[in-house]
């Protein structure tokens, strides 16, 4: 997956930010990453992102996709082997063991799969596995003195085995085998002899925490062939890393139990009742943050305060129109809904003499002004300028790739100009040789996005000069092309476009399956879309349609 | 009796009985080779990106009577101590650039950067992704210092300490790698490294445990359960993955070494804690501070003998966190402005010479760490071609030490189109391996390069 690049860009540009507009910062950065990875506060192409300049749009049509067939023996892409990543260590321990202390959060960060958590690509590094050893033992020895009772209600010597057994179904995410479980009894009887029951329990988690079936997403699938059907405990473990980023609770190891995860319909029930735990909401948040790259507003938003106001109104958003709202598009792009505290107050001039200052309090935001994500402090933070912000409708919500420069091309700098406007200066891009070739594609795109300081604050005025925040979209969508006026109309139109439906659930599909897309995926793909649209664009439909769909319940055994 | 210090000998006799010998062997072995003349010898990779300001940079006058460029002014006290290459070119680069047609490469950062430290193919993931920007593709073989560290980290608790500051948490290929595809990604928190590299070492004043010999008992069984369930996977993962799994099991076998004896180790000074700003800090002066950090592990890690190969990554390919307000990747195109570019190359220089000072500063044998080590700073590219394209000849190498004598320091060498897969080859023969001959793509290796073996 593409991805972005120096932040240097970003640093240079929060320090000097009356140079901006000047081709020395943007053009400088096109050309090193042929145009979309560099600019600053933008984001990587989606996944699957495979359109060329001459074909814009990433997103077949029901119409131009190939008969991929379903039914029959399903065809799906191969995922390789995944290790957890912090946040899914963490949560499966809060979950298992009853430890909320995120050890992992002192582990080497997590690898990317786009702008998402996801370590598939390589080996475990040298010090991690010194850092597994470390933090299962100082979990199990937490566990064993803290939660004990919990752990292990009877704790004579004879129900060790009962015990390792309930343990080893939760943090293996399947039953353990008759070997595993003598395995992990004669760690129990080495301990024990020594010192107790507690210290023999201590010991089998030590060797739970640090078992590659613990730390790997390892799937087997059923039966020999290519493709092959998940079995009930591998089904459930997607499900609960999918949608609640943990290992599975007792409800669905129960249905893997009984052999009642075995078709789409009775997956797609587990996971409607899911998304009704709190987890998914924390799960889906989460996304949000990752997608929007909120964690560089800790660099690009001076006052800490300011940027911890920015992910909590983001969050609280995000709970909003994709639980309260209908969980649509709609609500997403379009919503005024808004959940601010005294900081973000300030920020949309929203004056509440009587509101406390920390604790969020609803609001609905200037309809002039403000309408859904694309319009609020979170994004527009994290994207400062008019080829970002248009560089992430670009790559983020129609998967398009824009046009490399030509690499043969001499940078010149340009000299920043404060007696023009702002869009003005970035129109001269559009016909410089060495910018045009990227420019051209996201200044039409960012536009919309004038209405906006580069921290997000709304203006009326560029300094002395009107603003046109006119531009025009050519998605190669006939639904939402051609001229739009300002974020808003952007918004709402980007909201009803069957383009972004696509590249959503294509996302989405990366995030659920840890993995990208594959050809072998159409047939998954076509069905994800189809369900999506017929519901609305309903996120929480999406994430039950991607459950449901073959690729999520079969798995490729070789490339 | 519980603040007594236990010497080596009372160590002996309290795991002999258990069968425990084993583990000592490393250490006995280290202690061996310190009683032999022979020196352990050891290797820092120092990598940063966008290549060094060569106006700026080159030296003037003969091999070993030389004036260097400004931005080296931080590494004058160290001269006699370096070796600067003219003329060496990222060869495999351009033996795929002919392959083309086989074997796809485009002059952007994320296809290039696999061969820096392996000499060797990236493989084009073909998955439609902008090569400009992608970070699927990967490097076809093992790098330099994931090689080395498997030869001469054998007995050592970790083989490669892989350790990265300025790296602004975007997402870029990694520049290490145990094998194809498998790369390793620079660990950016000097806070977590420094307690995962030195936990359980007990330096010299630290206090031992009265139940030591039972912990260790038990985390010796604990550890070989874990192996026998990675061996039973490692049958059973597809071909794809198989790499992982034997990495995982590599890499916990050689911890498992350590960690189950008590590692005292005479001369080995470890902090309680180590107090630095946390990864994803921008300005320079914390990021300075992380590197200073990353180079006190290094330095720690090899003076408690936990490691003998690193790598220390600045930023990443394309660009740093520094910068002090310039756009890095834009000048290294454009070579403007001077002062700009003079500024970060003198940091990356203060931070090279930074790490010569802190190895000379830990005694070892008549010397210090720093005769036994060679450095070698591998900047990401040159900048030397029409336009300032980011070219790969002429890439301006550096290395500084005499690894216990083997390098023929305080020279200013000039090659005609030499391969990094020779530089690479001629720090195996100074660090010992002179069985090695041959690295990363094969048919471009030609031996060691002329004039700096002693």
């Amino acid at each position: 997956m593409a991805n972005q690049y120096p932040r240097s860009t970003t640093a240079a540009l929060a320090r000097a930010p009356r140079q901006r507009a000047s081709c020395q910062v943007a053009v400088g950065i096109l050309l090193l990453s042929g145009c979309t990875a560099e600019i600053e506060g933008s984001l990587p192409n989606g996944p699957d992102a495979v359109a060329t300049p001459s074909s814009p749009s990433a997103v077949p049509s029901a119409a131009e996709t190939p008969n991929a067939n379903c039914s029959a023996t399903p065809d799906v892409g191969f995922a390789p082997l995944a290790r957890l990543t912090r946040t899914e260590y963490d949560n499966v321990v809060r979950d298992v063991l009853g430890d909320d202390s995120a050890p992992a959060q002192s582990f080497v960060g997590d690898d990317k799969l786009g702008l998402f958590d996801a370590n598939i690509a390589s080996s475990v590094q040298d010090t991690m596995v010194s850092a597994y050893m470390t933090s299962a033992e100082a979990l199990a020895a937490t566990a064993v003195k803290a939660r004990l009772t919990a752990l292990a209600p009877c704790q004579e010597l004879g129900c060790s085995r009962a015990v390792l057994e309930s343990l080893g179904k939760r943090l293996y995410r399947r039953p353990l085998t008759d070997i595993e479980a003598a395995g992990l009894s004669r760690l129990f009887d080495l301990g024990s002899s020594a010192s107790g029951f507690a210290h023999g329990l201590e010991l089998v988690l030590q060797a739970m925490l640090q078992s590659p079936y613990f730390l790997y997403h390892v799937e087997a699938g059923t039966g020999a062939g290519p493709v092959q059907q998940l079995g009930a405990y591998e089904q459930a473990a997607r499900l609960s890393f999918f949608l609640w980023e943990s290992s599975p609770d007792e409800a669905l190891l129960n249905a893997a139990d009984s052999k009642q995860l075995g078709t789409p319909e009775t997956i797609a029930a587990q996971a409607r009742r899911m998304l009704a735990d709190p987890r998914s909401a924390e799960m889906t948040r989460r996304f949000y943050r990752q997608w929007l790259r909120v964690a560089q507003l800790d660099h690009l938003v001076t006052d800490p305060a300011m940027a911890d106001s920015m992910v909590n109104e983001l969050d609280a958003f995000i709970d909003q129109v994709t639980w309260k709202e209908g969980g649509t598009l709609d609500a997403l792009f379009n919503s005024r809904s808004a959940f601010l505290d005294d900081n973000a107050r300030r920020f949309y001039g929203i004056s509440d003499p009587g509101a406390p200052a920390t604790a969020a309090q609803p609001y609905q935001l200037d309809a002039a002004q403000r309408s859904g994500l694309l319009t609020r402090a979170p994004f527009l933070a994290a994207n400062l300028t008019v080829p970002a912000r248009g560089k992430f409708v670009l790559n983020q919500l129609l998967c398009q790739v824009v046009p490399d420069p030509d690499p043969a091309l001499m940078v010149q700098a340009l000299t920043p100009d404060p007696n023009a406007s702002e869009r003005s200066q970035w129109q001269a891009h559009e016909v410089s040789p060495a910018c045009k070739g990227c420019h051209a594609a996201l200044d039409p795109v960012g536009f919309g996005f004038l209405h906006y300081d580069r921290a997000g604050k709304y203006r009326s005025l560029d300094r002395t000069f009107a603003i046109d925040a006119t531009g025009i979209l050519n998605a190669g969508q006939p639904d939402i092309d051609g001229a739009y006026d300002g974020a808003i109309d952007l918004s709402r139109r980007l909201a009803k476009s069957e383009a972004v439906r696509g590249c959503m659930s294509d996302i989405w599909f990366t995030v659920a399956l840890d993995r990208m897309t594959r050809e072998q995926d159409a047939c998954s793909k076509e069905q994800i879309r189809e369900a999506f649209a017929k519901a609305n664009g309903s996120i929480p439909e999406l994430l039950v349609a991607i459950a449901g769909s073959p690729a999520f319940s079969h798995r490729r055994a070789a490339p | 009796m519980k603040h007594r210090l236990l010497n080596r000998r009372q160590l002996l006799a309290t795991f002999g009985a258990a069968g425990a010998l084993s583990p000592f062997v490393p250490l006995l072995q280290h202690e061996a080779d310190a009683a032999d003349a022979e020196p352990t010898r050891r290797v820092i990779f120092f990598f940063t990106p966008l290549g060094l300001y060569e106006p700026k940079f080159w030296p003037t006058g003969t091999e070993t009577n030389f004036q260097m460029g400004q931005i080296l002014d931080p590494l004058a006290p160290h001269q006699k101590d370096l070796m600067i290459l003219k003329g060496v070119d990222l060869s495999s680069y351009f033996a795929q650039v002919a392959d083309n047609a086989k074997f796809h490469i485009t002059n952007d950062h994320p296809p290039v950067i696999g061969h820096i430290l392996t000499a060797d193919y990236t493989i084009d993931p073909k998955d439609g992704s902008n090569p400009a920007t992608s970070n699927a593709w990967e490097a076809s073989n093992v790098s330099i210092d994931q090689f080395l560290g498997k030869k001469l980290g054998q007995g050592t608790r970790y083989q490669d300490l892989v350790l990265g500051a300025g790296d602004n948490g975007f997402y870029l290929p990694k520049i290490s790698y145990t094998g194809a595809k498998q790369g390793v990604k620079a660990d950016g928190d000097a806070n977590g490294a420094f307690a995962r590299i030195f936990i359980g070492v007990q330096g010299t004043g630290s206090q031992v445990d009265p139940q030591l010999a039972q912990r260790l008992a038990e985390r010796k069984s604990v550890l070989d359960y874990v192996q026998g369930d990675l061996n039973g996977l490692l049958a059973t993962v597809a071909t794809e993955d198989k790499q992982k799994i034997r990495d995982h099991l590599e890499r916990l076998r050689a911890m498992e070494q350590r960690v189950t004896s008590a590692p005292q180790v005479a001369a080995c000074v470890v902090p309680k804690t180590n107090d630095n700003p946390k990864p994803g800090a921008h300005d320079p002066t914390s990021v300075q501070q992380l590197i200073s950090a990353q180079i006190e592990n290094l330095a720690l890690s090899f003076s408690c003998d936990l490691a003998r190969v690193g790598f220390l990554q600045i930023g990443h390919g394309a660009g740093s966190d520094i910068a002090f307000g310039f756009d890095e990747h834009d000048m290294s195109h454009s070579g403007n402005p001077v002062e700009g570019l003079v500024k970060i190359h003198t940091f990356y220089a203060q931070q090279f010479a930074h790490l010569i000072e802190r190895l000379k500063a830990v005694p070892e044998g008549p010397g210090t760490l720093f005769d036994n080590t060679v450095l070698v700073w591998v900047p990401e590219m040159a900048n030397n071609g029409p336009g300032r394209a980011h070219n790969r000849n002429n890439v301006p190498f550096l290395l500084a030490g005499s690894c216990g004598g083997r390098l023929n320091t305080g020279r200013f060498l000039s090659y005609d189109k030499a391969s990094h897969t020779d530089l690479y080859i001629t720090v195996c023969h100074a660090l010992g391996l002179t069985d090695v001959n041959d690295f990363g793509h094969p048919g471009i290796a030609k031996g060691p390069l002329a004039g700096l073996l002693t």
